[in-house]
């Protein structure tokens, strides 16, 4: 009888602290979240300023995908150009050679290819602002570089992708995507330059589809 | 007395009941597209077009807009689609709460449908090509799987849910995605499950509602037009744009005219008849029993329509107000007869009553043996309206009406003139109107019926604007024994219309063979899908994904899938509302379809199709031929009832005065004809329609007028320019209509019964001597 009202008695402690210290926890838990929302907010507005915005850019990229039903990674490389009127041109060279130019305006029934193809377009960009309104984006500053890890906020969004992983510095370096079937695909970007519209290269790009 | 009483009951009982009989809630219509009537139109056809035009009855589009490039708060962290999503969303729960929204979709492809869709057709996989693909396969196959490899390799696959087990080179994924149909707009993305498109500028979402048929009351009341213009306030509110279209609104805006109209028009010509009843009888009595006349004509022919057709249309009650003016004639030259003095002698003017109802009602129920909705009930009420209100008359008023005798006679120098006046007026009239008559146009255009306000057709341009292409008024109709025939017709069909969109005559066409082949060609696409498995191109197409030897004979091994055959009626099921309403079912042996056609097909007419169980239903070009077939009908007709009523009139009368009688009629009818050719105007069905209605009211003139007494002919003068006055004011204010075809119809009438009631005057003044009796 004794040991069960002392059992009793620990129990009604532990509610009736508990009950003290939830909110307690609480109110540190929602400090604790704003304080981060606004150090990220901080942080990715730093990486906005770190990063060398270009409306006309050429570069090469290298990909590696790795699909679940696959026995092996798919690699490819090849050059992209990024427009900030005609969009995104992606030529792949090896092993397949391919030209596919993206944009806004691209007509397509496809609402899920033009999902991943619109966050591309903004990252590519540094557009963080409209990356904000369809991701949650969490930013790390990583010695000289930064990584920005982004979360659908549509749950439309969320059965096709998991995550997309951004790491640059004044420029964009890699993206890693994730799919929500498994698909792994990482992209890495190199010998970027800022080009102007007349550049021959860059003209080419955009006319030959 | 009794007897006359008895007879009068039983005609009008047995008449309500036959009415009564056959009575049905929805007597009064107002569907515009109904009055076009499809009684000349082969069954097939009939059943199509009243398939079409039930869906096009209660289809209202909404289309809300907004500017993407309107400045917004960086602070706001929604995208422009998502807000316009969410007031997408707001304004379909506006839609729903009001009554009169049956059905509201606006959202992406109801998943659970498309989802049984994708699992009955997935085993059939192997039957269903996209063209693009089938070309690409059959032409190079080689090509075809470097292409599938790009997409692999290429970042746009990401996301697709790429399936290598089951759509390997996703020909599946094309065929249930379509070849990018050109009827569907940009859509850039979709937010809460709502597809928002892009078109510049702006973007926009498409709500589509069903609402409920119009109810006619006594009241006018426009239920889906105020909920529009609520809907659009509440959009501007939000700095958004709101776009409707859809028959509802019309058939609402016309059927409220017309209401409006039947009051006006009704109400006025009542107050003009009874000013001058009270003016000149002075006595209420046979006012009361003019307008006791009157009723008991609209409840005839009212109770005829419904009797004998079992509906009419709020137009040809319009038009039927006329009835009235008509009706009223009886009356008049009854009451006018009995302001005599001495004692009443009604038998007087008997012959004339009847001469003048029998060539009236001959002229009136030839129109209701036209194939037309809107001249069959028009005839049928103004004919069986007048025999109301003549037998009303004849049975009656004798024992009724009790009326002050007054004396009245002519003033002396209108009774000097001439008799060869008026046949040189005859004359002159038939010599000017043959004239003009030579420069004769014709119409047979659909617009006369209605013409849409610009409030209604501003926003349907903005909202063309916006959708790459509406479904055309133009349709092809596809028939068969059974589904296998008729998709194998609808096949060789697309073809045809596939090669007019190539040579840009044809913008987009909507098909059951779109998406479920018939069996020939799903035969074809398996035996091409299975030489295409066999292929190099296949084998290579593993080999460069990573594949061993081993595993690629596997995959090889496991691609082919067995023919399945899955019945139409079990796509159907799972089949999206556009396709679903192509199909029109089985019956006496024969399958049919529609082929919906979008953009400017004007071209493809001029292609003529000519292909077995094919047929191109252009119901406005259809119409306008039986409108223009029926105005040759009746422009032929007149001279018949030209003859039969000269027939009539001359075995009363003899040659000479029948002669004399008939022509008064015939130069008013060409006269007002004339009118129409001099000011212009194109002659179409309801100018002609017109024209037997002068023909009708100027052999009633003509009769009354020769067959009158020497010295009752100022009575008869009289109760002739009271029934004129009266026609004149109900025919001419029918000229104010806002519907072309009532405006026409008017406007010929008030001129032709204007020129009746001039040459019968002209008769009188010029009658020198003697009874013409």
């Amino acid at each position: 009888m004794r040991t069960c009202l002392r059992k009793l008695s620990i129990l009604i402690l532990t509610f009736c602290c508990s009950v003290i210290a939830l909110p307690a926890a609480t109110a540190v838990e929602i400090a604790e979240t704003a304080t981060s929302e606004t150090s990220n907010a901080k942080t990715l507005q730093q990486i906005s300023k770190q990063l060398h915005k270009t409306p006309h850019l050429l570069g090469k990229f290298k990909q590696q995908k790795i699909l679940p039903q696959l026995p092996q990674p798919l690699n490819s490389k090849g050059i992209f150009a990024l427009s900030e009127q005609q969009g995104l041109s992606w030529r792949t060279l090896e092993p397949i050679a391919s030209h596919t130019i993206f944009n806004e305006q691209q007509t397509t029934t496809s609402n899920l290819a033009q999902s991943i193809t619109t966050p591309m377009l903004q990252i590519l960009r540094g557009d963080f602002q409209a990356l904000q309104k369809l991701f949650f984006i969490q930013a790390k500053q990583i010695n000289d570089g930064w990584q920005l890890i982004l979360q659908p906020r549509s749950t439309t969004l969320q059965k096709f992708i998991t995550a997309i992983e951004v790491f640059g510095d004044q420029q964009i370096n890699h993206i890693r995507l994730q799919e929500s079937n498994q698909a792994l695909t990482e992209i890495q970007l190199y010998d970027l330059r800022k080009v102007t519209l007349d550049d021959a290269q860059f003209v080419a790009e955009f006319k030959s589809h | 007395m009794k007897l006359r009483l008895l007879i009068w009951l039983i005609l009008f009982s047995s008449l309500t009941l036959a009415a009564v009989s056959r009575y049905q809630p929805h007597w009064l219509q107002t569907d515009l597209l109904a009055l076009a009537g499809t009684n000349a139109l082969p069954a097939a056809n009939q059943r199509a077009q009243e398939n079409l035009n039930h869906q096009l009855q209660q289809s209202l589009i909404w289309i809300l807009v907004a500017e993407r490039t309107k400045e917004r708060d960086p602070a706001e962290q929604k995208t422009p689609e998502q807000s316009l999503a969410e007031y997408t969303q707001q304004l379909a729960n506006r839609l729903q709460a009001a009554k009169i929204v049956d059905t509201l979709s606006y959202r992406w492809a109801d998943q659970q449908r498309a989802k049984r869709e994708w699992q009955l057709l997935l085993p059939m996989r192997q039957q269903l090509l996209t063209d693009h693909d089938k070309q690409q396969i059959a032409l190079s196959p080689g090509k075809f799987s470097k292409q599938q490899l790009a997409y692999i390799y290429g970042p746009q696959s990401s996301g697709s849910r790429l399936n290598l087990d089951t759509d390997a080179f996703s020909t599946f994924r094309h065929f249930m995605l379509g070849d990018s149909p050109k009827n569907i707009a940009t859509i850039t993305q979709t937010s809460a499950e709502i597809p928002i498109q892009r078109k510049d500028t702006q973007i926009f979402t498409l709500l589509k509602t069903n609402v409920q048929p119009l109810e006619m009351s006594g009241q006018v009341s426009t239920p889906a037009l105020d909920l529009v213009a609520e809907s659009k306030q509440w959009a501007t509110q939000h700095g958004l744009q709101l776009l409707v279209a859809g028959v509802p609104l019309h058939t609402e805006y016309a059927a409220a005219g017309a209401q409006r109209e039947i009051r006006f028009i009704g109400g006025l010509s009542m107050g003009a008849i009874c000013l001058l009843s009270l003016l000149l009888f002075r006595s209420p009595r046979p006012l009361i029993l003019s307008i006791f006349a009157i009723g008991c004509g609209i409840a005839s022919g009212t109770a005829a329509v419904i009797a004998l057709l079992g509906q009419m249309h709020i137009l040809a009650f319009v038009f039927g107000t006329t009835v009235t003016g008509l009706a009223i004639d009886y009356s008049f030259h009854f009451i006018c007869n009995r302001m005599r003095p001495g004692e009443p002698r009604d038998s007087d003017i008997m012959p004339g009553l009847v001469l003048g109802l029998l060539s009236s009602c001959l002229a009136f129920f030839a129109l209701a043996f036209t194939p037309f909705p809107l001249l069959q009930q028009m005839g049928l009420f103004v004919g069986c309206g007048l025999l109301g209100a003549w037998l009303t008359v004849v049975l009656l008023f004798p024992s009724l009406l009790k009326l002050p005798q007054r004396s009245l006679a002519l003033p002396h120098w209108l009774q000097s003139n001439h008799r060869s006046i008026y046949y040189i007026a005859l004359i002159f009239v038939l010599i000017i109107s043959g004239a003009a008559i030579v420069k004769i146009k014709f119409s047979g255009d659909l617009q006369l019926f209605y013409q849409a306000p610009d409030f209604l057709t501003k926003d349907e341009q903005q909202l063309n604007a916006l959708l790459p292409a509406r479904a055309s008024s133009k349709y092809f109709l596809v028939q068969g024994e059974n589904w296998q025939q008729l998709l194998q017709r609808e096949a060789l069909l697309t073809t045809q219309l596939k090669q007019a969109i190539d040579a840009h005559e044809l913008q987009d066409f909507q098909a059951l063979s779109n998406k479920f082949p018939s069996l020939k060609h799903q035969r074809e696409n398996h035996a091409l899908l299975e030489t295409f498995y066999r292929s190099a191109a296949v084998n290579n197409f593993y080999q460069q994904l990573g594949y061993t030897t081993a595993q690629i004979e596997k995959r090889i091994a496991d691609l082919p899938q067995p023919f399945k055959t899955v019945p139409l009626s079990a796509w159907l099921e799972t089949a999206d509302d556009n396709y679903r309403s192509l199909w029109l079912g089985c019956e006496d042996g024969h399958c049919t379809s529609i082929v919906r056609l979008f953009g400017p097909e004007a071209a493809l007419l001029e292609r003529q199709v000519t292909l077995p169980g094919v047929t191109l239903v252009d119901s406005p070009r259809d119409i306008a031929k039986i409108m223009s077939q029926q105005r040759d009908l009746l422009l032929q007709l007149l001279p018949l009832i030209v003859l039969v009523a000269f027939a009539v009139i001359a075995l009363r009368t003899g040659l000479r005065k029948a002669l004399s009688i008939v022509g008064l009629p015939l130069a008013s009818v060409l006269g007002a004809l004339a009118a129409v050719v001099i000011t212009g105007n194109p002659v179409n069905l309801f100018h002609v329609a017109a024209l037997l209605l002068i023909f009708g009211i100027g052999v009633d003139y003509a009769v009354f007028s020769h067959l009158c007494h020497e010295h009752d002919r100022v009575y008869t003068l009289t109760a002739i320019a009271m029934a004129g006055i009266t026609t004149l004011l109900s025919f001419g204010l029918l000229a104010l209509s806002q519907t072309p075809a009532i405006a026409d119809f008017g406007l010929t009438l008030a001129v032709g019964s204007l020129l009746t009631m001039a040459l019968a005057g002209l008769y009188f003044l010029t009658q020198n001597k003697g009874s013409n009796r």
